[in-house]
């Protein structure tokens, strides 16, 4: 297992948790207000996290080398 | 809300956003102690604080304009080589990053619900009298603190600059950035604080604490910009707009002003207005409830 594993899957589960904010009907968790609407500012913040996360795993993977 | 009760707003906003006073407090309170009968949480009111938002960080964009190009252009070519340097903008990006994290994750799930419970003039009073006790104590116990290696005991401000910051203690600061959550505890107080625990001298430990908070106020300022296209938004572009030109110029002069006054001065004054205000507050609005 690569250091870049760890940090890929983080990014992987990081843009399918901003997918599920976007999904409307769905209970969404960590929201202050209309649990089932879409959250795109969620979204924003999932996508940016799965961002540096990928950031990461670029690092981590060069590191290996 | 009038024009006059706008601007004022807005140069308190952007005053207050950086010194080390505590915006939320002071927009909370002010407008209570001077009788306005102003909703901060209604819909109308979000897209003029959006504006004094963006306001706030152009300034400190504007200001630290040669940093942000610098830290940008080093982190483009940091993530694109896939390795760390030795460069010292790169290494500030990165700290920036690592700081800015924890204070978006708790500002994203918190702030709500935390302004629910305490954006209530009487809170924020009591806050900032604690906002003014964390800036003395910081001030005191900075001094208490054995010098680093190879420099001299942490007196009038000798200490480290940010090349000394490592990851923990950016992730540190990010945390104590989010003590601001709390209305009445200042943003740039209590990063200030943390830096100077960090052991940073008050100029390096100013300059990272506006430069962290940049990222924080833009977002908070474009992640709400849908609200100009509300029709409850859109009657107040036009003050909107001045408004956030006014918050911006006296943010950039307020910047200037601390980035000069943090070379050689200290936090103490800010703890004792606070301290002032704070009892002030709390005796009016105690009283005024009666």
């Amino acid at each position: 297992m690569t250091r870049a594993f760890v940090p890929a899957l983080l990014a992987v589960l990081f843009v399918l948790a901003a997918v599920f904010y976007l999904i409307p009907g769905v209970t969404h968790p960590l929201v202050s207000d209309s649990p089932t609407a879409i959250h795109v500012k969620h979204a924003i913040l999932f996508a940016g996290l799965a961002v540096l996360s990928l950031v990461w795993a670029r690092f981590a993977a060069n590191a290996t080398r | 809300m009038s024009v006059v009760q706008a601007l004022w707003l807005a140069v308190l906003q952007g005053v207050s956003e950086l010194f080390p006073i505590s915006s939320i407090g002071h927009t909370v309170l002010i407008p209570r102690l001077i009788g306005w009968d102003l909703d901060q949480q209604s819909p109308t009111f979000l897209p003029f604080l959006v504006a004094l938002h963006l306001g706030t960080a152009s300034a400190l964009l504007c200001f630290f304009w040669r940093d942000w190009l610098a830290i940008v252009v080093a982190l483009i070519r940091s993530v694109a080589r896939g390795k760390l340097s030795t460069d010292p903008d790169e290494r500030l990006g990165w700290l920036l990053v690592f700081g800015t994290i924890p204070t978006a994750l708790l500002g994203f799930f918190l702030e709500s619900r935390l302004k629910a419970l305490f954006a209530a003039p009487l809170a924020a009073s009591v806050f900032l009298i604690c906002n003014g006790f964390i800036m003395f104590a910081g001030e005191r116990l900075r001094r208490r603190q054995p010098a680093a290696a190879g420099q001299p005991r942490a007196g009038r401000d000798e200490g480290l600059g940010l090349e000394s910051l490592t990851w923990r203690g950016a992730v540190l600061i990010g945390l104590a950035q989010s003590a601001a959550l709390l209305p009445g505890i200042s943003r740039s107080g209590s990063t200030i604080v943390a830096g100077l625990l960090l052991k940073l001298r008050h100029e390096p430990a100013a300059r990272f604490s506006f430069l962290l908070a940049t990222p924080v106020i833009l977002a908070a300022g474009l992640l709400e910009v849908p609200s100009f296209l509300t029709p409850e938004g859109r009657p107040l572009l036009g003050l909107a707009i001045v408004g956030g030109l006014l918050a911006g110029v006296t943010a950039f002069l307020s910047v200037k002003f601390l980035m000069r006054y943090f070379q050689i001065g200290r936090l103490d004054p800010f703890a004792y207005y606070c301290w002032a205000f704070g009892a002030l507050s709390l005796i009016v609005l105690t009283v005024a409830r009666r």
